[in-house]
């Protein structure tokens, strides 16, 4: 084959294919029906509380699927394709996309969803993060967040403060169903509150001093007095408050400040960086000394470090996703929630037989 | 007197009367004002009995708070771990007097180097191959600026060398996007890779022999289109017009004209774990043969499959590249050089920081198809961070003709570091 011949199969290939696309572009629809808001989020948590709040009127999508590491999300073109047709885009904030939204916001030549636009919507507002360097931030403390820990959407309180940021911004992107949003937030809330206490108590109180009370320790003070009681996770996991746990990464603090759980160590040394032998030994002589006796880990990390350890110190292993879709089960966030309580609840029965 | 005793004895009995009526109210009264005192005694002693359980209730619930702030105070993760925003008042200051400034980062790339180099010479010597310094920020609410300085050493001197500067468009409307300044040229991917960005230690033959060591980088302009389709695929096609002053392929040090170059870039998802790019690539501008005036036009096809599944993303993935160039430069008196070079890579992630990879390239030379190089290549990297890789890699190469030195194995030792907040690598 002659490099004549290739090169011109090559040039006409290449023309081809360019004729292709522009024939495509002129026939093709150029917009799609704008009945409905456009709504891309970064991780499954988010696309499914989008989804409760904006109901019948928006067209939720996640850039991700609920399996992946949200840190390490590579800025693949195609969801830049689904920014390119976003009317809101929403994130997580704190820092936790920073390794690939800017690429995905610039590659969509959407002005709408740049950051400080109406359409980009960082629901970290109003959060009171955790873990907050005061110092000087250094790479020395590993894969660290300047504005504090990201996972703040595993508090369940912190839910609720993301459907409203979620509804304040549908109801001024789209007035015309701003009761609709109004009310599929309440609904929202009200399934997040029952999974929470329980229906009946929180018929009987209402959600928000239940909350209230719950964050500020008076609500078994509160129950005492009441013929009601409690149900939902936080029954589930209250003959477990101040167990001892270990977790794989950074990712469990408002979780566990929420249900009263004590995070002894992490199997990683440090944010981001992987267990080695010298961390891995000191994390059994915690566990042992600390009487600590269960494991909990995101499906995406490495099992086999969590086994040495368990084999070590007779602990058990949970594997709970932390992401919509992340694990069979996990189908919605209420759902996400309530799979991490449910095994997390099972497995510390059994370690405290 | 009967009268008067008569006329007393009424008023008598009315005195006797309000007499026994006002003992018995008197003793009506007494009995009130007792009941009415064992009712206050009774409500007292109730009173007394909920103020002593209120306050009981309190002292429990108090008890409770003391307790759980002892928790806290014991538990030091937590309480550093839940100021309000504003508690951080130190960092958050800085952080707002440092949001104006650009992310500045830099990179460091030294090698070690041991065999013949391609000049058939040998040499076995470390250098301190370059000095990446990034910067990047937003200029105004239209775009923003991109700078990459590669500091180099060369023959004992170091020479500052703009690798990229430009300014990106990326509000324009229709799916368009510009950019300005000094940057690679679209032509394929392994040409637009930043040295610590590169999946091998150097840049494939083909690259080296087409577009010098450092690749395709010139002075201009570049719109791209984000094409709409009916299938919802990434479609991207990239305009260039930059100076014509790469070399060997166009003008080098005599340009005075502009090259063209245009890339077809389609990036389709598989399934949630694996996707692959095709693109297409053409360049056309003046070269430096007789004086100017002659042509090298440029054809490149590239097609890359990424593996990557979502799950066991942190351990596994795989990355299979290939890009061929066909080349035919005119170099007057009708002699036309059609040349080509070609690469396949593959490389392997089996460990979250560790992956092993391989590259076959083949290369002729713009000036002399007569001349062509085989080389063969295997290393394995360590990811020792995010930010810090080691790399070593093998290399045999096998030339034939005048314009190659002759077969050499080369062996070579990388580490790359850097500091700062690098941008994220297209994918």
């Amino acid at each position: 084959m002659s490099a004549n011949f290739i090169s011109g199969f090559s040039r006409k290939a290449f023309l081809f294919v360019l004729v292709l696309d522009t024939f495509l572009v002129c026939s093709s629809p150029q917009c799609l029906a704008k009945d409905k808001l456009n709504v891309v989020t970064t991780t499954t948590n988010l696309a499914s509380i989008a989804e409760a709040v904006g109901g019948d009127h928006v067209n939720v999508s996640a850039i991700s699927t609920g399996r992946e590491d949200p840190h390490s999300i590579a800025a693949k073109p195609s969801y830049m394709l689904k920014a390119k047709k976003a009317d809101l885009w929403i994130r997580i904030g704190l820092e936790l996309e920073i390794g690939y939204e800017g690429l995905i916001l610039e590659g969509s030549r959407n002005a709408r969803i740049h950051v400080g636009s109406p359409g980009h919507l960082d629901v970290s507002e109003g959060i009171a993060p955790l873990e907050v360097p005061t110092g000087k931030v250094s790479r020395t403390m590993g894969d660290v967040h300047p504005l504090g820990n990201p996972h703040y959407w595993l508090d369940p309180s912190n839910g609720t403060i993301i459907a409203r940021n979620i509804c304040r911004r549908l109801k001024q992107l789209d007035p015309e169903h701003a009761g609709d949003y109004d009310r599929n937030l309440a609904a929202f809330l009200l399934n997040l509150d029952n999974a929470m206490f329980g229906a009946k108590l929180v018929e009987a109180v209402g959600g928000e001093k239940l909350w209230k009370m719950q964050s500020d320790g008076t609500l078994d003070g509160f129950l005492k007095d009441q013929t009601l009681s409690l149900d939902g996770w936080l029954a589930k996991l209250k003959p477990f408050e101040h167990a001892k746990i270990v977790t794989y990464h950074r990712s469990w603090p408002y979780f566990a400040r929420r249900f009263h759980l004590d995070i002894v160590a992490e199997l990683e040394p440090k944010p981001g960086i992987p267990p080695g032998p010298a961390h891995i030994l000191e994390v059994i002589n915690t566990m042992k000394s600390d009487k600590a006796g269960l494991i909990l880990m995101e499906p995406f990390y490495n099992r086999a470090d969590a086994d040495a350890v368990a084999e070590k110190t007779g602990a058990k292993v949970v594997v709970a996703a932390t992401s919509v879709n992340g694990q069979e089960g996990a189908d919605s966030y209420i759902a996400m929630i309530d799979n991490i309580v449910t095994r997390l609840g099972s497995a510390l029965g059994e370690v405290s037989k | 007197m009967q009268i008067r005793a008569f006329g007393c004895s009424p008023c008598l009995a009315t005195i006797l009367f309000l007499a026994c009526a006002g003992l018995a109210g008197q003793t009506n009264a007494v009995g009130d004002e007792q009941q009415f005192l064992r009712e206050q005694i009774a409500r007292l002693q109730r009173e007394i009995k909920d103020a002593n359980d209120r306050h009981a209730a309190e002292l429990e619930k108090l008890q409770e708070e003391v307790e759980s702030l002892k928790l806290k105070v014991a538990q030091p993760n937590e309480t550093a771990a839940t100021p309000e925003r504003d508690q951080g008042e130190p960092g958050a200051l800085s952080r707002i007097a440092q949001s104006f400034n650009p992310d500045i980062s830099a990179i460091g790339d030294v090698l070690f180097h041991a065999g013949k180099n391609e000049q058939g010479e040998n040499k076995d010597q470390f250098s301190f191959r370059e000095l990446e310094l990034a910067l990047g920020s937003a200029v105004d609410p239209f775009g923003r600026a991109d700078f990459f300085v590669g500091i180099e050493e060369e023959n004992g001197e170091w020479h500052p060398n703009v690798e990229e500067g430009y300014f990106t468009f990326d509000t324009l409307p229709y799916d368009l996007k510009a950019r300005a300044g000094k940057f690679f040229s679209a032509f394929g991917r392994a040409n637009q890779f930043h040295t610590h960005a590169m999946p091998w230690v150097d840049k494939p033959l083909m690259i080296r022999n087409y577009f010098g060591e450092e690749g395709m980088s010139e002075p201009g302009a570049e719109m791209s289109w984000l094409v709409p389709n009916p299938w919802e695929k990434y479609i991207e096609l990239i305009f260039q017009v930059q100076n014509n002053g790469d070399e060997p392929s166009f003008a080098g040090g005599q340009s005075r004209d502009l090259m063209y170059v245009a890339h077809l870039k389609n990036f389709f998802d598989l399934d949630s774990d694996s996707s692959l790019e095709v693109g297409g690539s053409l360049a056309t501008g003046a070269n430096a043969a007789t004086g100017g005036g002659h042509q090298t036009n440029l054809e490149g096809v590239d097609l890359t499959y990424k593996w990557r599944p979502a799950q066991q993303g942190l351990y596994r993935s795989l990355t299979w590249m290939n890009e061929l160039l066909l080349s035919q430069k005119d170099e007057g008196a009708e002699d036309t050089v059609d040349s080509r070079g070609l690469y396949s890579s593959l490389e392997y992630q089996f460990s979250r920081r560790w992956s092993a990879f391989g590259r076959y390239d083949y290369s002729q030379f713009p000036d002399d198809n007569d001349s062509h190089e085989n080389a063969y290549t295997g290393g394995l990297t360590f990811a020792q961070s995010e930010f810090c890789f080691w790399r070593t890699q093998f290399t045999h190469t096998e030339g034939d003709g005048v314009s190659v030195p002759g077969s050499r194995d080369e062996f070579f030792l990388q580490l790359d570091f850097g500091i700062g907040p690098h941008r994220a690598h297209q994918y």
